[in-house]
């Protein structure tokens, strides 16, 4: 086996690097359709699509000029009007009381904010006004993280678990309870049954509301279970629940 | 041939293989166990049958109050009576669990109520019927027919510490003004809008009424003598002792934890100023703000340490709170263009605030919880909604409110769930929840 010197290794590099660095420098002073290997054809007109370089599209013309965005009129806010003082004169009457307004709103005749107080929204509205009619947040509503993550179909089986099962506020959340169900492949749930106690009575009981709730639902509008997953039904699906972290 | 260390790694793995082989036979049977936390707390169905064995009338008052005031803690659900299966008479103070079991109740109260002349006896007993026959609090009440109501209160808070080891509210009241006939007049109310009676007793125009820490008394700002001025009278009426009387407003007061001082409103500077005076003879203590903008609506912390106020220094009216001896002031309110009338939540651990806010031409009451940012709505179309005032407990916020089923104050849990309950009819003002009975 032939050695190299480490001397020689740096001169072979050296004439590498030069003879690589000189093939690029030509490529780009002389044009990206220059073909070294002798196709010949010049790069003003009638070049052939094959020996042209793929660029970036962006490349290909020169940049037009940039278009006006419409600018936002800037109007400068209206200058605040001054507020009425109490004034340190003795001899000056008290602050009147104000008419009883027709639409009887709770307002203090002293309050020093009812000069903010109006009978519309301060902001102009911009845009169409939205058609769609929006729900009221009421706090059953689940985000979609269970659903999304791991398989999509328990995921959403764990969601509606969820929204069945209540356990009351004041009550103790200690103990584990183990709740199974066993699904049909035609996704209703053909039973369901308390597998393990906490041995802490309501919580246990919520268990059971909740699995009854999960079937009468799931029952009611069944979501066929998916290829995959039909396995999974000839086995019990069983839940250890948690009242919180 | 193996050596015999060979035969027995072999037989090692073969006894393995079996083994792992029995596992997944056995788990493919089990299935798939998952772990769900997170149940939705909800509220404690508890019965609360009507009693037998006692005066009729008397008892099914009692019913009333205690349906009332175990469902407006926020932490109960009172059972419809109608749906009850056991056998009352049968049963008398005591139960049989089953049968409460079977209407979904986890809680039983049994109760009888004697009169003899002008003296009635409430015995009572609360049961879990998870826990059996026995009951797991029980309790006897005497007093006049007058004291009915407050009896029953008692009862009803006792029941509330056995589950949450928290002081009741029931029996405790709240101060408003109700706008008559040109005047306006400082009223309070059991929380439940029994026996609301006058506390301010001119025909000037009153406001603004605010409890003392005890219960004692009630500040409010008066006309009386043609000039807002800051009174403190005694909770039940009677006459006022005026406290602070400086040119232009005196407004606003809202009492020290420890009722020695109030914050109040004064702008005899020339705009509206927060200061801490004397509850005692009204002397200046404190300033608190001293900028061109208004600041107003002064409200104490519950440990005593900060002021939550109004100021406009940032455009419309916002949310700001302050240290109790002053210095720089932060903005919490961050939502819309105008909020006013902070109010803090006397609930143990928590920094949570109540205001009024103004969406889209009307004014609702919303929570803000100071520590997570978590914002909570209590009130939602239903006409103008303004000045809040937590319950002594925190679980609860009274309120003024313009709704279409009738002006007055109204009561809703603190969470935003369930729906208000109207408590007195009319058009008020300057709501404030009194402090917890002392039993």
């Amino acid at each position: 086996m032939t050695t190299v010197t480490e001397k020689e290794m740096q001169i072979y590099s050296g004439v590498g690097t030069l003879f690589i660095t000189s093939v690029l420098v030509a490529l780009v002073i002389k044009g990206p359709d220059l073909s070294l290997f002798g196709s010949g054809k010049k790069f003003r007109g009638g070049s052939n699509v094959d020996d042209m370089e793929v660029i970036d599209a962006a490349l290909a013309e020169l940049p037009k000029k940039k278009e006006q965005q419409p600018q936002k009129q800037f109007r400068a806010p209206e200058p605040k009007q001054p507020t009425v003082a109490p004034t340190r004169d003795d001899q000056a009457k008290p602050m009147d009381k104000p008419e009883d307004k027709p639409d009887v709103k709770p307002t203090d005749p002293v309050d020093p904010l009812a000069q903010f107080r109006r009978d519309s929204n301060d902001d102009e509205p911009v845009g169409k006004p939205t058609e769609q009619p929006v729900g009221a947040f009421d706090g059953s509503e689940f985000g979609f993280g269970d659903v999304t993550k791991g398989d999509r179909y328990l995921g959403q089986l764990k969601a509606d678990l969820l929204r069945a099962w209540n356990y009351p506020e004041i009550l103790s959340d200690v103990g584990t309870p183990i709740g199974c169900i066993h699904m049909e492949p035609d996704g209703k749930i053909e039973t369901w049954e308390l597998r393990e106690k906490s041995g802490n009575f309501e919580l246990d009981d919520s268990v059971e509301r909740a699995l009854k709730k999960l079937q009468e639902v799931r029952n009611a509008e069944p979501i066929p279970v998916p290829p995959h997953l039909i396995p999974t039904t000839r086995k019990w699906i069983c839940y250890r629940m948690k009242v919180k972290e | 041939m193996l050596p015999n260390e060979g035969k027995g790694i072999v037989g090692l793995l073969a006894v393995l293989v079996a083994f792992a082989m029995s596992a997944t036979a056995v788990s493919a049977q089990e299935g798939v166990i998952i772990d769900v936390t997170g149940a939705k707390r909800s509220k404690y169905p508890i019965a609360i049958p009507m009693a037998v064995g006692s005066d009729a009338a008397v008892a099914r008052e009692m019913q009333e109050i205690q349906t009332f005031d175990l469902n407006v803690s926020g932490y109960f659900k009172v059972l419809d009576p109608a749906g009850f299966l056991a056998d009352l008479e049968g049963e008398k103070l005591g139960i049989e669990p089953q049968k409460w079991k079977d209407v979904g109740a986890y809680g039983v109260i049994k109760y009888r109520v004697v009169t003899s002349g002008a003296n009635l006896e409430l015995t009572a007993n609360l049961y879990e019927v998870s826990k059996g026959t026995a009951p797991v609090l029980t309790k006897t009440y005497k007093g006049t027919k007058a004291d009915l109501r407050n009896i029953t209160h008692a009862w009803c808070n006792d029941v509330v510490f056995y589950y949450t080891k928290e002081q009741g509210f029931f029996g405790s009241k709240i101060a408003f003004v109700a706008k008559k006939k040109g005047a306006s007049t400082v009223m309070a109310v059991d929380f439940d809008g029994a026996n609301p009676y006058a506390v301010s007793r001119n025909t000037s125009t009153n406001m603004l009424p605010a409890w003392s820490p005890s219960g004692g008394q009630i500040a409010y700002t008066s006309y009386m003598r043609n000039n807002p001025d800051l009174y403190i009278a005694p909770a039940g009426g009677g006459r006022p002792k005026r406290l602070s009387s400086h040119r232009g407003m005196n407004t606003g007061a809202s009492f020290s934890p420890d009722g020695s001082k109030l914050a109040v409103t004064l702008s005899k500077d020339g705009n509206p100023e927060i200061y801490v005076i004397s509850a005692s003879d009204g002397k200046i203590l404190t300033r608190i703000t001293n900028n061109k903008a208004i600041d107003t609506g002064p409200a104490w912390s519950p440990d005593g340490s900060q002021i939550a106020f109004v100021s406009d220094r940032e455009g419309g009216p916002q949310i700001f709170v302050v240290s109790a001896s002053g210095g720089d002031a932060r903005r919490v309110s961050f939502n819309g263009s105008y909020n006013t009338t902070p109010t803090w939540s006397p609930a143990k651990g928590e920094s949570v605030i109540a205001y009024t806010t103004r969406d889209g031409g009307r004014y609702d009451i919303v929570t803000l919880d100071l520590k997570t940012k978590k914002m909570t709505r209590i009130t939602q179309g239903e006409g103008s909604n303004e000045e809040p005032s937590f319950s002594p407990n925190g679980r609860a916020i009274a309120f003024a409110s313009t709704r279409s089923s009738g002006s007055g104050v109204y009561i809703a849990n603190a969470d935003g769930t369930g729906t208000a309950t109207r408590i007195y009819s009319g058009a008020v003002t300057g709501v404030d929840w009194g402090p917890a009975p002392k039993m």
